[in-house]
């Protein structure tokens, strides 16, 4: 096991700096740069001039790159090339804030979509099943965003419930009012995702259920219905746990939309404010750390299959 | 069975989302009449001035009942307001955005300001000032007993500092241009200083509340390279704390020298929480429901709506930013100055305003000034649309129908709605010409690269004047060594005009320059000026003192109290 981690976290941090030589590269290819961004339409070929060259701008590319690589290796990741903050500070601030929002989100949509799946599945073609693959329909085709603007409409302006901005408090040091800001956002990239959860596992559980092993339990006697989803519902986890590698990813990548019309200040909206502004420096770093926890996360999910799973090993039996 | 249960289960959840769909149109019902008196409301006749500041004759809209006589003031408390983007860069010898400008008003001073109500120069760091009669001597006599927020006096040295800052060529500011006319600046006494100019430069009085906002070399040098970070000015108010992409916290200046109507010093509030929010719907949601207790720049499809609602204050909508087509003259096609007024007259103004932007804005038949502006009023060419007159000009220039001109990308940028529908509509307006005309929406960055380097051949694109001096807009534009003449106009007839009329100081003489100038660019035009935008910042009732200006400043804040 110590084998395979080693190995999986060697190529890792091979991947990790792949992409942020990506992000460099891309910046450098399309039109315009920090500096234009900055000044603007009141540019003057001096002002920009001074301020590439006090940004470090006017050296080679390469040398640009190595250096920051350099630094990067030692645990320096620069400061932001617009506002000078140091990388770190920033991501020290973000970081948590879009993964509170990527667990809160996860943790609703296991919530909901789970159970749901299991009930849909055992009662399969009765009316909640029914009436559960439709509203799952409605889930998968109603966009995060479109939900958060809904919400906002009617939870914060129409009914007056909850904030749809203002400043968010630290989750330590007021959790009520950390909860109350992040709800509504955890919703609108939630109850999508619940739709996701809910179809796998339903569809997994019935293939579980209707399977040989399942029905020699029932003819030998196993009629506690419990017994018999603890039994099945372990093994029809595994492909819920592949999708919630997928699903958390994409919740970190994708939390961009709705960290901008809830104004929270995530790693989402860094990263995407870094490429409008051609923030290289701040964009390496962003996606460094997304890349790192997109890579914890699949890690720490494959170490998962082995306690779910006892028919998986890592040494060159079973491949994941 | 199955099916019907199926159906039914289909029908609930469409009953369901349409009960959704209706409980989200519901508005904000109005739980009380306000009670506060509306901000000021100006009553004067206009004049134009020896200082030659434009003064409004609107008056910012209000939906209150006023009151006989003024309430007594309310210290305290802390004002919400929500703002569109965060701020990069706090030096007001650097920056240029809107933002940053916005946010530098509350804690640094120039050395005057405007009236809010009348746009008029007033006294502020300087208490008064002479100009010599050949305009190349200015004397300002400093205010005394001011101090910096750090508790050092201001003196006059100051002044020598931030306008040698500004022109410095290492900083490489975009502000220089501003400055650029001053030979030298001359410390005579502790609260006398004197810029002694190359040239006369009628415009730099008018721009001094925007620039030179006046630093402390102590307070710069402790802090290089930490400049755009942290401020310390002689204004209304101190910065606590940038929470970046948040919140940035404000606080009152204890030892702030103006005092106000209560014999106190100002401010009347105790700090301002500036919420950063850039969603528009999420930002008008905070608003409306009470975690914002003001917002700037209302989005156009909100006006008409909070307009209508009485719990509601809007202040505005005088702006001095406009619209329009900025063709590139340096390349064909729209290097034949008889193509782009076949543009000009091909496109209705009118329609564009009042369909297109939802009546929003207001078109602009002559030169981007408004009519209450002193260089407003000029020539009114393109009242109304003349297609066939455009005809005849496209033909006249060898394209008879439309035929053999190139297909037309018009350029927007994507964050600005109203360009977009701009181009949208000229390219349909073209389309009767018989050009092949589409818009291309493009990130800003992108457009920006394109508009820099001259890959473009007309943009629908926007400005928005920081001091409302014509100068500022046409020099920069259209001189042919203008700092910002990205269309490549070289007219020296055009040239002698505005030269003329940045160097001398009467504005009745500098208002007639400006028409002339206006004739020759309506001839020319290397932009077609199509719409102005209107302004609009709303406040919760309780929000007292607050005054619109023209230029979007928010400086009144220091005399706004809440009510309540």
């Amino acid at each position: 096991m110590q084998r395979y981690l080693a190995r999986r976290l060697a190529v890792s941090v091979v991947v990790i700096f792949g992409v942020t030589l990506i992000a460099f590269a891309s910046i450098q290819f399309i039109p315009a740069d920090v500096v234009d961004i900055m000044l603007g339409l009141k540019s003057t070929p001096k002002a920009a001039a001074a301020l590439r060259h006090s940004l470090g701008l006017d050296q080679p590319v390469v040398t640009q790159y190595l250096s920051w690589l350099w630094e990067a290796l030692h645990g320096d990741l620069g400061r932001s090339l617009r506002s000078d903050e140091p990388i770190l500070n920033v991501l020290r601030q973000r970081l948590p804030v879009t993964v509170e929002l990527a667990l809160l989100s996860t943790l609703l949509a296991g919530a909901i979509g789970i159970p749901a799946g299991i009930v849909a599945a055992v009662r399969r073609y009765g009316a909640a099943d029914q009436a559960a693959t439709i509203i799952s329909m409605l889930g998968l085709s109603i966009p995060d965003f479109w939900l958060a603007t809904l919400l906002i409409l009617v939870v914060s302006v129409a009914w007056k419930l909850l904030p749809p901005g203002g400043v968010l408090p630290g989750l330590l040091a007021d959790p009520v009012g950390n909860l109350k800001r992040m709800a509504m956002p955890a919703l609108s990239m939630g109850l999508p995702a619940a739709a996701v959860y809910f179809r796998i596992t339903r569809s997994s559980m019935l293939e579980v259920i209707c399977s040989d092993y399942m029905r020699t339990a029932y003819a030998k006697g196993l009629r506690e219905r419990r017994a018999i989803l603890g039994h099945a519902l372990k093994n029809a986890l595994i492909p819920v746990v592949t999708m919630s590698s997928l699903e958390i990813s994409y919740m970190l990548g994708g939390s961009f939309i709705i960290e901008t019309i809830f104004a929270l200040p995530g790693l989402g909206r860094a990263t995407l404010e870094a490429i409008y502004e051609r923030d290289f420096i701040m964009l390496q770093g962003c996606l460094l750390i997304y890349a790192l926890t997109v890579v914890l996360i699949s890690i720490g999910l494959d170490v998962a299959y082995a306690w779910l799973d006892p028919r998986i090993r890592f040494d060159g039996g079973g491949e994941s | 069975m199955r099916a019907t249960v199926t159906l039914l289960s289909a029908l609930l959840v469409m009953a369901m989302l349409l009960a959704g769909c209706g409980a989200a149109t519901e508005v904000v019902a109005p739980t009380q009449a306000p009670t506060s008196p509306p901000p000021e409301a100006p009553t004067a006749e206009p004049t134009a001035l020896a200082t030659g500041v434009p003064v409004p004759t609107e008056v910012p809209t209000v939906a209150l009942e006023p009151t006989q006589s003024a309430p007594v003031i309310k210290r305290g408390g802390v004002l919400k307001i929500g703002f569109e983007a965060d701020a990069t860069d706090l030096d007001p010898a650097t920056s240029s955005a809107a933002a940053d400008t916005n946010i530098q008003d509350l804690v640094y001073e120039g050395l005057v300001k405007w009236n809010p109500e009348t746009m008029e120069l007033e006294p502020l760091l300087a208490k008064s000032w002479e100009i010599s009669p050949d305009g190349l001597t200015y004397t300002f006599h400093l205010q005394e007993g001011v101090k910096w927020q750090n508790g050092d006096p201001f003196v006059a040295e100051d002044v020598k500092f931030s306008v040698d800052r500004i022109l410095d060529p290492n900083l490489g500011s975009t502000r220089a241009s501003v400055l650029s006319s001053i030979q030298s600046v001359e410390v005579v006494d502790e609260l006398t200083v004197v810029f002694a100019l190359k040239e006369p430069y009628a415009p730099l009085l008018s721009s001094a509340p925007w620039t030179p906002k006046i630093q402390q070399r102590k307070f710069v040098e402790e802090n290089a390279g930490k400049t755009p970070r942290v401020m310390m000015g002689t204004g209304p108010f101190m910065l606590k704390e940038w929470v970046p992409d948040q919140v940035i916290h404000l606080v009152k200046n204890p030892n702030y020298w103006r005092s106000g109507a209560d014999g106190e010093p100002l401010p009347y509030l105790d700090g301002l929480d500036l919420l950063i929010s850039p969603d528009e719907t999420a930002r008008v949601a905070d608003f409306l429901s009470g975690v914002s207790d003001m917002i700037l720049s209302v989005p156009n499809k909100d006006v008409a709506t909070l307009l209508e609602n009485p719990s509601v204050v809007m202040a505005g909508p005088e702006s001095m930013w406009y619209s329009g087509l900025f063709f590139n003259v340096s390349a064909p096609p729209f290097d034949n100055k008889l193509v782009r007024q076949a543009v000009s007259w091909a496109i209705d103004r009118k329609e564009i305003a009042e369909v297109g932007i939802f009546g929003q804005v207001d078109p602009i038949a002559g030169g981007p000034f408004p009519d209450w502006h002193w260089a407003g009023g000029g020539p009114q060419v393109y009242d109304h649309r003349d297609l066939e007159k455009a005809k005849v000009l496209l033909a006249d220039a060898g394209y008879p129908g439309g035929s053999g001109f190139p297909e037309v990308t018009i350029l927007a940028g994507a964050p600005y709605q109203d360009e977009i529908t701009i181009a949208e509509m000229t390219a349909a307006y073209l389309q009767e010409l018989g050009i092949s005309a589409k818009a291309e929406p493009q990130e800003w960055g992108t457009l920006l690269d394109n508009l820099m380097n001259k890959r473009y051949t007309v943009i629908a694109l926007g400005w928005a004047s920081a001091v409302g001096d014509p100068d500022e807009v046409y020099q920069s534009q259209f001189h042919s060594a203008g700092a910002f003449n990205v269309s490549g106009l070289n007219d020296p007839e055009l040239d002698k005009v505005l030269d003329q009329a940045r160097s001398v100081s009467d504005v009745a003489e500098r208002s007639r320059l400006y028409h002339e100038a206006e004739k020759i660019l309506l001839d020319d035009v290397p932009q077609a000026f199509v719409i102005l935008h209107r302004e609009y910042q709303a406040l919760q009732p309780f929000v007292t003192g607050f005054v619109h200006m023209p230029t979007a400043n928010i400086t009144t804040l220091a005399e706004t109290w809440l009510d309540k």
